[in-house]
């Protein structure tokens, strides 16, 4: 064996010097990575301009970048032993530079040293023949490519920005750029002013479009805003008697008579909404071009008309506890008809209004056509049970009921709607409902055929009890007062 | 011991030499051949499976002409008695007329024992081989008789689907070193063996290596070095084996009832390191432990239920385990 083959260290050599270069190799790859990365900062800077994109950016994409190349690149650096499996399976070698290097540096006593020095010399001969550069060729890491498209991109739209700008300016999107000089329809918004998915610049659009039927101090509030402050049934209260608000601190209405001398869409405020309520499209209602002040004031309006319906149900709470009086009896008993009319359904207001009287029972079961000027004014898509509130309002006027007729009907038809919470309070619960089942049977010798389980338990345990966190806010004064009535007639 | 290259290479070539002149008698079988040297060397035992006809007894006895070794030959039958392979105590009578008990040796009293057609014995004979293969002892009685080495049992046995047969026992198995499968000779071989068998004279085979020089190469295959990840292979593909819960193999939990136990990675590195040095190699790779699998595990994995009803074998399982390890 020559003496130079079997010099100590050339296994060693041999493995450090295949390390260095797959160190090399996992570098450059780690090195266009972090490229790529930078350069995907540039782009994006270069694609939504210094509007969206800050320069900030493309620091921490470049230090993002560093960071994950010296990650990569530590834990992708395989140790010297893993270099030298490397060796033994790219060379074919059944693991004799492998072994070589790692019993070279092992402590004697589990094997034979004699065997181990031997086994070196035939490794150290076979690593005097490997060249490191043909077992471990630099090729070209994948991550080149990436990072040679993303410079390619970065330089083209570094190119359209300047064709397209007579000054070089990186603020303005690059599409923006490509819609302005292609078709003119997507101009540079104002500088600093961020545009926001869902809106439209307004001050670009041309004003006649901005819905000029409406006069900026009558125009109604954001019916979004109407839908997300106040309940459907609230809502249709407010359209269908407005009339009656005079009654409630804070509210403000408009006579009827007002209303109908104003004729068909001569009243902004009810053609507004019935054009909403026809179409569908409440939530779709663009925006006061009015500004600020409109806002307010409807933010007001909102205010009174929430307070007014607190007003309101605490006067009908009062209304069923108290004993009434004939005067304000007929006030109230009209005004309680009227909501129970305008808030329960067709069938309950139809029965209601018979009670009150004939002839706007009539109307109401034939679909209200007596009332219908009133009706259409008040609320051009109503259903007939709605068209007979309307009736109901101009009856009452028209005729002398009695200032008590249909109040029982009005507390009854109240109670049911409570009640009916309450319901479905408990029907909610039911559904998981466990408890005890007793069947009864003759006194006869009966053959169960499927298994019995004789379970326990109170009724409080399954949910059967109902607190008063739980009940509606508006309700938990009327429920109070009912079971305090019961109680009293328990007595 | 190999403490020169002279001397490793000494060692290649005594094996060689055997190799050799087996093969004057046996045509093609160099797996068959390999293993069985293989077997001799690492200190194990040796099954071969086959229908008959293929030669099984002929290479061993081949084998114990080759070696200058005591060679015994037992044909298993089903009314084999234990004492017929241990031996038995007998009466013996002076010429004074005093009596005492000798024991009186087996057939396994040999360095070379042929248990041909071993399957066809009761398990219970069969477990008389038991503490011999794995003591190197024989009990009589109150006394232990311990074999002289080497030690090696050439079991053969036919394939356990044929008539009267007894399937070893799984401890049996385990305690073979390794399995080999006697497939049907190729038909240039087949040739060949018409050919060297119509010849009225028989090559004559060799003694050329005797029982100091088999133990020398015991030795010397001992110190061929195992690197870690070579070691950590072989215990991984027995691990792959094994049916635990947590196993990450799938194939093993199921197919696999009982995976191979710990005498399978031992099995793996023994056997690794006599291939190295038939190979003039003085250390082992993943490449001999690879090959040695299928003999040294094969038959230490028992099958379940779903195995055999789609008709998989231990051989096909073992090397998708092998594949999965790659």
């Amino acid at each position: 064996m020559p003496e130079s083959s079997s010099s100590p260290g050339l296994v060693e050599a041999l493995v450090r010097s295949c390390r260095a270069r797959v160190a090399s190799q996992n570098s450059r790859h780690e090195c266009y990575l972090a490229a790529g990365i930078s350069l995907l900062g540039i782009c994006g800077l270069l694609l939504m301009g210094t509007r969206y994109v800050p320069v900030l950016m493309l620091p921490l994409m470049a230090c993002l970048g560093a960071w994950m190349a010296v990650q990569h690149w530590r834990d992708g650096l395989p140790d010297s032993y893993a270099i030298a499996r490397r060796i033994d399976s790219r060379e074919a070698l059944s693991d004799l530079i492998s072994t070589a290097f790692h019993f070279r540096s092992a402590e004697a006593g589990t094997f034979s040293r004699s065997v181990a020095d031997l086994q070196y010399q035939r490794a150290a001969v076979t690593a005097a023949r490997i060249r490191p550069a043909v077992v471990f060729p630099q090729t070209v890491p994948a991550t080149r490519r990436t990072a040679t498209v993303l410079l390619a991109t970065a330089l083209l739209m570094f190119g359209l920005r300047a064709i397209l700008q007579s000054g070089l300016s990186f603020e303005p999107p690059l599409p923006t750029l490509l819609m302005t000089s292609l078709f003119g329809v997507a101009p540079d918004p104002p500088a600093g002013t961020p545009l926001h998915a869902g809106l439209v610049d307004r001050s670009q659009v041309e004003p006649e479009t901005l819905e000029p039927e409406y006069p900026a101090e009558t125009q109604p509030a954001a019916p979004a805003e109407n839908d997300n402050q106040l309940s459907p049934e609230l809502h249709e209260e407010s359209l269908a008697e407005p009339d009656e608000m005079p009654e409630v601190e804070g509210l403000i209405t408009l006579p009827m008579e007002e209303i109908e001398a104003q004729g068909p869409g001569e009243d902004p405020v009810a053609q507004g909404e019935n054009e909403a309520l026809a179409d569908g499209e409440s939530a779709d209602m663009p925006p006061d071009p009015a500004g600020d002040d409109w806002n307010d004031e409807a933010q007001s309006l909102m205010d009174k008309l929430k307070q007014a319906f607190a007003n309101m149900l605490q006067t009908l709470d009062m209304a069923s506890v108290e004993t009434p009086d004939p005067e304000q009896g007929q006030e109230k008993g009209s005004g309680d008809a009227e909501e129970v009319a305008s808030a329960g359904d067709p069938g309950q207001s139809g029965e209601a209004d018979q009670e009150m009287s004939s002839q706007s029972a009539d109307a109401s079961m034939e679909g209200g056509e007596p009332g219908q000027e009133a009706g259409e004014t008040a609320s051009a898509g109503n259903t007939s049970g709605e068209d007979s509130s309307g009736d109901q309002s101009s009856g009452e006027n028209a005729s002398a009921a009695g200032s008590s007729d249909g109040s029982k009907e009005i507390a009854e038809a109240q109670q049911q709607e409570i009640l009916g919470a309450l319901e479905q309070l408990y029907m909610e619960r039911a559904e998981n409902m466990k408890g005890e089942v007793t069947i009864e049977t003759r006194l006869a010798e009966q053959a169960a055929s499927v298994p019995y389980n004789q379970r326990f338990t109170t009724h409080s345990d399954q949910g059967g009890s109902v607190t008063r966190d739980e009940i509606p806010a508006p309700y938990r004064a009327y429920i109070q007062n009912y079971f305090e009535t019961l109680r009293r007639n328990a007595e | 011991m190999i403490a020169t290259e002279s001397v490793a290479q000494s060692a290649t070539d005594q094996i060689d030499s055997v190799r050799a002149e087996i093969h004057k008698v046996i045509v093609g079988h160099e797996q068959v051949v390999d293993g069985v040297l293989n077997a001799l060397l690492a200190g194990g035992h040796v099954l071969l499976e086959g229908v008959p006809g293929l030669g099984k007894t002929t290479l061993l006895r081949t084998l114990g002409r080759a070696l200058h070794l005591d060679y015994s030959r037992i044909q298993f039958t089903p009314d084999l008695m234990p004492a017929d392979i241990l031996g038995s105590v007998v009466m013996d009578t002076n010429e004074l007329g005093a009596k005492s008990l000798r024991f009186e040796r087996g057939p396994i009293f040999a360095h070379l024992l042929l248990a041909d057609e071993i399957n066809r014995a009761t398990p219970r004979t069969q477990s008389a081989l038991l503490e011999a293969m794995q003591e190197k002892t024989v009990t009589s009685g109150t006394n232990t008789h311990t074999l002289e080495e080497p030690f090696l049992v050439m079991a053969t046995q036919n394939p356990l689907e044929m008539e009267g047969t007894y399937p070893l026992p799984e401890a049996q198995l385990d305690r073979f070193l390794v399995k080999i499968l006697v497939e049907y000779p190729e038909r240039d071989e087949l040739t060949a063996i018409v050919e060297r068998t119509a010849v009225p004279v028989q090559p004559e085979v060799r003694a050329v290596l005797d029982r100091r020089q088999i133990l020398e190469l015991r030795a010397s295959a001992a110190q061929l070095l195992v690197a870690p990840h070579v070691r950590d292979y072989a215990i991984s593909l027995v691990l792959a084996t094994q049916p635990k819960p947590g196993s990450k193999n799938s194939l093993a939990r199921k197919y696999i009832r009982y995976g191979s136990s710990p005498r399978g990675a031992q099995a793996l590195v023994f056997c690794g390191r006599v291939r190295a040095l038939m190979q003039g190699r003085l250390q082992v790779s993943t490449d001999d432990v690879r090959a040695l699998a299928l003999p040294a595990l094969r038959h230490r994995i028992i099958l379940n239920f779903d195995a055999h009803a789609d008709g998989r074998t231990e051989d096909d399982i073992l090397l998708e385990i092998l594949d999965s390890l790659a």
